[in-house]
């Protein structure tokens, strides 16, 4: 007898236990007990322990290669029968590859892309320590322009900021560099990045330096940085460094670095110069800054203290409370709008790999009458439910690292349409980071475990009687998830599709929406300091040519007009109030050239002297100052006096995502015309060609120096959209995927659904029933699940657009022939390979399906 | 027939000199107390497997008792192909051994 507590050890018995075989364990393991018990009774409990371990551990060799053996001549049979499997269903095997791999393929995209999108900035040495200014307006938006002085203003007011800098864009004048070589022309481009910054923001940011170094490359005013791309399109091969560009033909500079500035880096400038100015008291609010801070602040606390600044600080009463805030470098590239899309995308993504492992779940669980009689013999001749699962789930590993391979080439061919539409330059394997590799691997792990584990589960749990006995009860009684999962793959599809037709709808709406101006035939040129200064000539010659209608200019587009500013002043102003008003800095015939409709009193006039310093307004405008009758009134901007002498009607000054807002036109040239940025000339449609070849004669004669580039307005507009434009191309992408895929489910599915009721379709034709009734039998079930699916899709695709549409002031509505032609779209779908399935079906002949057996 | 190894030989000679009692505790103890030689588990396990599976030796489960922890015995019993092997074997040896050998051997 044994006596109480001593017994084997049983973290040995446990080995043990592991390492035999199941059949015969338990008696081994008596065996070993008996034994024990023995030994331990003749020579001691202590003598018994170190035989029983000693016996165990001599054993674990022979254990292992009796294991390895057997696993080896399982993994034999099991690949043997996949092949066959695969084999004896071709039709499946092969919509089980093309969905897995096209879901994978458009999984890979996705991810480059968001990886892309989230490795911005990460270059920079100090980007932990880097900040940029923001303030977050009474409204709640965010905005990253701040006034010029307030960097400057805090520097000096909180210790915590080590360095700053301002970026202070000159893109909103006209910016020209010329490069005159010693032999051959001068060389000059228009540019449109051109940017002053503090003297730390070489310190501050990282960019690689090709020539030069960053401590000495802004040393003086007349010092320029300049990228590689600008250094190779002005001086070629040649060393850039000590070069001569002049800006604007007035002022030289000396290229004194070349730095090279990455694609993932948010800051997209070509040339850098030092602010030689004092911005101390410049309280305008167009560009950005950046602050470093001492790495032992505490953020919290730094960011309450900083918050109220601005109020305290601005020379004027501020409307409301504009709350200073930094957010940290990495986070600026997402944080204006972009975070959203990563979100979606990768959301997507995830939906069209699921849909495709969903499609695998179907096919291989439909298929399982077939699988079930050798899981049930297996089961007889001793299988455990753990192999079977196994080797279910390598089957679909096996399947999923194929459908792998394929994706790869997949994406690889498909990459040119990722970069054009995010007008980047993703390559597949240009991360160099073993991460990216093991995430791939990943990719494979997730999909074939995922995919396979509801047929794994599912498949061996019958039981072996059953299985082989009955092939028909089995079947039917465990539909429910495979309709589940159909009706949520076409769910998906429904919604996207849903989604896509409301993306169109609002493009079109937008695109066709009259803007209250007219921007046909009329083209944009740049303006320049020589065009500037003898624009009245420029303009004298133009309208000799008869096809030349107007000729006006003006800092931005009309649709443009985004400069806003709160030094108006006019009779009846609250005085607290800081009014927040556009304006745009214009000349004669504006309102002409793009035939704008004056409600009230009359657009600027040569005729009238003195209207150089008058003002016209549009309607938004005498609303907000509260005048019913603005005609005459006193108007001051920027100090200068003078009258409301018209009142334009609204029109879409801005993109259609913002309401019409107040907005004053002033042609002062006086004063202003440093801000000129563009010309526009109104052209007939005659003979358009010769007009701009006429245009560009008189523009090299006025302005030798300078070169002559002009656009059409019409694109300006289209680019105002170029997001929502490229949303609806990726959403029409991945609606045509998700559908593609899911149709390959439904076309595996009916195919099956078919092969099962041979039979019975072989009796109806027998007893007289036409093709056509068989058809609709096979696709009621479809159509059933389809119209489910679309039950659930409306709402979720109405709720999902209702708040995509609050991005626009001005939007379409969400009719409801949208989602009826989303569902319509869907029937259609899904009925194509239903149909053809069933037809097929209808017409064999039922002489040979009924001798089937 | 395939000629058995020497261990095989072995285990299927204790299973039929022990008779009724043969199972794992017995063999063991059996082949160790004659041979002197230890076999581990594993190969004592698998080889009697081998040979059930050859049809030399067949498996019958006896009653659980206390001292195994309330497990059964598997017990082995020969077959009549396993006597036929063992005969056959004893047969081999004798060929191979026949003449002089012994004394040749015995000698250098």
């Amino acid at each position: 007898m044994t006596k109480s507590g001593r017994t084997p050890p049983p973290l040995a018995e446990k080995l043990l236990g592991f390492l035999a075989n199941q059949q015969s364990q338990s008696a081994i393991i008596g065996d070993l007990e008996e034994e024990f018990s023995q030994i331990a009774e003749n020579q001691g409990y202590v003598q018994a322990l170190l035989w029983y371990w000693k016996l165990i551990l001599i054993s674990v060799p022979s254990f292992i290669k009796n294991r390895i053996k057997w696993s080896l001549t399982m993994f034999k049979n099991y690949s043997k029968i996949a092949l066959r499997n695969i084999r004896r269903n071709k039709l499946f095997t092969f919509i089980n590859l093309l969905g897995l791999a096209v879901g994978m393929a458009c999984f890979i995209l996705i991810s480059l892309w968001v990886q892309d999108e989230t490795s911005f900035d990460k270059f920079h040495e100090h980007k932990d320590s880097l900040y940029l200014l923001t303030i977050e307006h009474p409204n709640g938006i965010l905005d990253s322009n701040v006034p010029y002085a307030l960097a400057q203003v805090m520097a000096a007011d909180f210790p915590e900021i080590l360095q700053y800098t301002r970026i202070y864009g000159l893109g909103q004048t006209t910016c020209s560099f010329t490069y005159r070589p010693e032999t051959g022309p001068p060389i000059r481009f228009y540019e449109d990045s051109v940017n002053l910054v503090d003297g730390a923001f070489f310190s501050m940011f990282s960019f690689p330096f090709v020539h030069g170094n960053p401590e000495t490359a802004l040393a003086s005013a007349n010092s320029l940085v300049i990228t590689d791309k600008m250094a190779e399109k002005y001086f070629g091969r040649d060393n850039p460094l000590g070069k001569k560009l002049t800006f604007n033909n007035r002022e030289d500079l000396i290229v004194s670095g070349v730095i090279q500035m990455p694609a993932n880096s948010h800051l997209q400038l070509d040339f850098i110069a030092l602010i030689d100015f004092d911005l101390a008291n410049d309280w305008n609010w167009r560009d950005p800054a950046f602050i470093r801070l001492d790495d032992k602040t505490s953020l919290p606390e730094f960011q309450e203290k900083i918050a109220g600044t601005l109020n305290e600080k601005f020379p004027h009463q501020l409307p409301g409370t504009f709350k200073v805030k930094i957010l940290p470098l990495e986070e600026v590239h997402l944080s204006f709008g972009r975070r959203i899309y990563v979100y979606i995308f990768s959301l997507i993504a995830i939906f069209i790999l699921f849909i495709a492992c969903i499609n695998y779940m179907n096919l291989a669980t439909a298929n399982a009458s077939s699988r079930t009689r050798e899981v049930g013999l297996r089961k007889v001749v001793g299988a455990k439910r753990s192999q079977l699962i196994y080797q279910f789930l390598g089957e679909s590993l096996l399947m999923s690292a194929a459908a792998f391979v394929v994706s790869l080439g997949l994406a690889r061919a498909l990459l040119f349409l990722l970069n054009s539409l995010t007008a980047k330059n993703l390559t597949l394997f240009s991360f160099h980071s073993p991460l990216f590799y093991g995430y791939l691997l990943g990719l494979i792990l997730t999909v074939g475990i995922f995919s396979g584990s509801y047929p794994a589960f599912y498949l061996t749990s019958c039981k072996p009687i059953e299985s082989l006995h009955a092939t028909t009860k089995f079947r039917s009684n465990r539909s429910v998830f495979r309709v589940t999962t159909v009706v949520g793959q076409f769910t998906l599809s429904v919604l996207l599709i849903a989604c896509t037709a409301v993306v169109f709808k609002q493009l079109h709406y937008i695109q066709n929406r009259p803007l209250g101006m007219k921007t046909d035939h009329v083209i944009r040129i740049r303006s320049n300091p020589a065009l500037l200064r003898r624009f009245y000539s420029f303009q004298n010659e133009l309208q000799n040519n008869p096809n030349i209608l107007q000729i006006t200019r003006g800092q931005a587009d009309p649709f443009n007009e985004d400069y806003k500013t709160s030094g108006v002043d006019w009779d009846g102003k609250d005085t607290a109030m800081s009014p927040n008003i556009r304006y745009s800095i214009t000349d004669f015939g504006f309102f002409e050239t793009f035939a704008m409709e004056i409600v009230a009193g009359r657009s600027f006039s040569r005729k009238y002297r003195g209207d150089q310093r008058n003002y016209v307004i549009n309607q938004a405008a005498a609303k907000y100052m509260g005048m019913e009758n603005p005609l005459g009134q006193r108007l001051s901007f920027w100090g200068n006096e003078g009258q409301i002498i018209g009142v334009v009607k609204d029109f879409h000054h801005v993109s259609l995502h913002r309401e019409i807002m107040p907005h004053i036109f002033v042609i002062n040239p006086r004063f202003y015309s440093n801000w000129i940025k563009y010309v526009f000339i109104k052209i007939g449609s005659q003979n358009v060609p010769d007009t701009l070849r006429f245009i560009g004669d008189v523009s090299e004669k006025i302005a030798p120096d300078f070169p002559f580039a002009y656009t059409f307005l019409d694109q300006g507009i289209e680019n105002l959209y170029e997001s929502e434009q490229r949303l609806g191309k990726i959403f029409t992408y991945f609606a045509f995927l998700a559908i593609f895929i899911s149709c390959l489910g439904i076309l595996g599915l009916s195919a099956y659904t078919a092969e099962q009721r041979t039979k019975e379709i072989g009796i109806r034709k027998v007893l007289g029933s036409s093709a056509a009734g068989i058809v609709l039998l096979l696709s009621k079930q479809f159509s059933r699940w389809v119209l489910l699916a679309n039950i659930i899709a409306w709402p979720a695709a109405y709720y999902l657009m209702h708040k995509w549409l609050q991005n626009f002031a001005y939007r379409t509505g969400l009719s409801l022939y949208l989602f009826a032609l989303a569902g319509f779209l869907s029937f259609f779908i899904a009925a194509l390979p239903t149909v053809y399935q069933s037809l097929k079906a209808a017409h064999t002949d039922p002489v040979e399906t009924l001798r089937y057996e | 027939m395939k000629d058995l190894t020497l261990t095989e030989e072995m285990f299927l000679l204790a299973v039929w000199k022990l008779g009724k009692d043969a199972y794992g505790v017995t063999v063991r103890q059996f082949i160790s107390h004659e041979t002197n030689r230890t076999y581990p588990y594993g190969t004592l396990y698998s080889g009697l497997d081998k040979l059930t599976r050859m049809g030399y030796l067949r498996k019958t489960t006896g009653d659980p008792i206390p001292e195994r922890g309330g497990r059964r015995k598997n017990y082995y019993h020969i077959t009549k192909q396993g006597i036929a092997a063992l005969k056959n074997a004893m047969a081999l040896k004798k060929l191979l051994w026949d003449g002089d050998t012994e004394a040749a051997l015995g000698k250098s």
